[in-house]
């Protein structure tokens, strides 16, 4: 019913489409939150997006995800390149508007 | 905060109402944000848990893709991804947290994800791609979490603030309202008390 799709560079998703997600390739970020408005309006249940080409649009993104009800949801995947956290870092601030305190770091610190 | 009431016993038990009223809508409130708040927390752990190994998984996933690529000619890897035969299929539901409706995803996997012969193609593409296998039902719990945090997050700064308003505000003014209104209505006993004095004291004199 649903499908997965993944936004980011050719050399980090190209993997993915082997096992038969919905693979975009794009170029500049630009490009990607192109792709990503349009993909929200489809039938789709998550789409991943890379860290290199979410981290200029966040605030599109959040905007985006506030128009979404349920699907899809826009996750952040690191890149190829290696993880600079920033999926975990949206998820931080949602957490800190809903409660007020940072929840995260604060249980990381003790952990 | 000061306002307007007019004092008599009815606008006084209307007021008494209320405040019970809100009393109680303030307590059930309260209730649910607390256990909101504790399946919120419930879900952060699981979602760090996850995003770590997420994020070890697929960096994994794509060194051994980046060494697969640079073994392999352009035009053969991409034949290769293209001819696969896997066909991943999303089953989605709606899963329920505190009356709040959050996805529920779950993936099912037909064919082999190798659909390309083995003569052009390096054995690291194999390898690399099992990975990224193993990496996506990973991925697909993250983003049904995340989701999930997502729309509580609102949910509890929504209940946050109808608990706040009840507390600071509507309570604190009912019973503002409340104390006004005893207070005239004790006034206009006593004023009727004591004209009811004089007038006796002007029978009397007669």
């Amino acid at each position: 019913m649903a499908d997965m799709a993944i936004i980011g560079a050719r050399d980090s998703i190209l993997g993915f489409k082997a096992l038969g997600l919905s693979v975009y390739p794009v170029k500049t970020s630009e490009e990607a939150e192109k792709i990503l408005t349009k993909l929200v309006q489809e039938n789709f249940a998550s789409i991943f997006i890379t860290e290199d080409y979410a981290a200029n649009m966040l605030k599109r993104i959040e905007e985006l995800e506030k128009e979404i009800e349920l699907y899809p949801s826009i996750v952040i995947i690191p890149s190829f390149k290696g993880s600079k956290g920033l999926g975990m870092e949206k998820v931080r601030k949602m957490i800190e508007k809903a409660v007020g305190i940072d929840l995260l770091s604060s249980e990381r610190g003790d952990s | 905060m000061q306002q307007q009431v007019s004092a008599t016993r009815m606008e006084l038990m209307n007021y008494k109402k209320r405040l019970v009223l809100a009393k109680r809508g303030h307590k059930l409130l309260k209730d649910k944000r607390d256990e909101m708040m504790r399946q919120f927390m419930i879900l952060i752990q699981d979602y760090r848990d996850l995003r770590n190994k997420v994020e070890a998984a697929l960096s994994g996933a794509f060194q051994g893709f980046i060494v697969a690529r640079s073994g392999m000619a352009n035009e053969f890897l991409e034949e290769a991804l293209l001819t696969s035969k896997d066909k991943i299929s999303m089953t989605v539901s709606k899963g329920n947290i505190m009356n709040i409706k959050i996805p529920k995803l779950s993936l099912e996997y037909k064919g082999d994800i190798i659909g390309y012969g083995f003569s052009e193609t390096s054995g690291d593409l194999d390898y690399s791609l099992k990975l990224f296998a193993d990496a996506l039902p990973l991925m697909v719990r993250l983003s049904e979490k995340e989701k999930a945090i997502q729309l509580l997050a609102v949910d509890i700064e929504k209940t946050r603030r109808r608990v706040n308003a009840l507390e600071h505000v509507m309570v604190p003014s009912l019973e503002d309202a409340l104390h006004q209104i005893v207070l005239r209505l004790g006034e206009i006993e006593r004023s009727a008390l004591t004209r009811l004095m004089k007038v006796k004291d002007i029978v009397r004199k007669h």
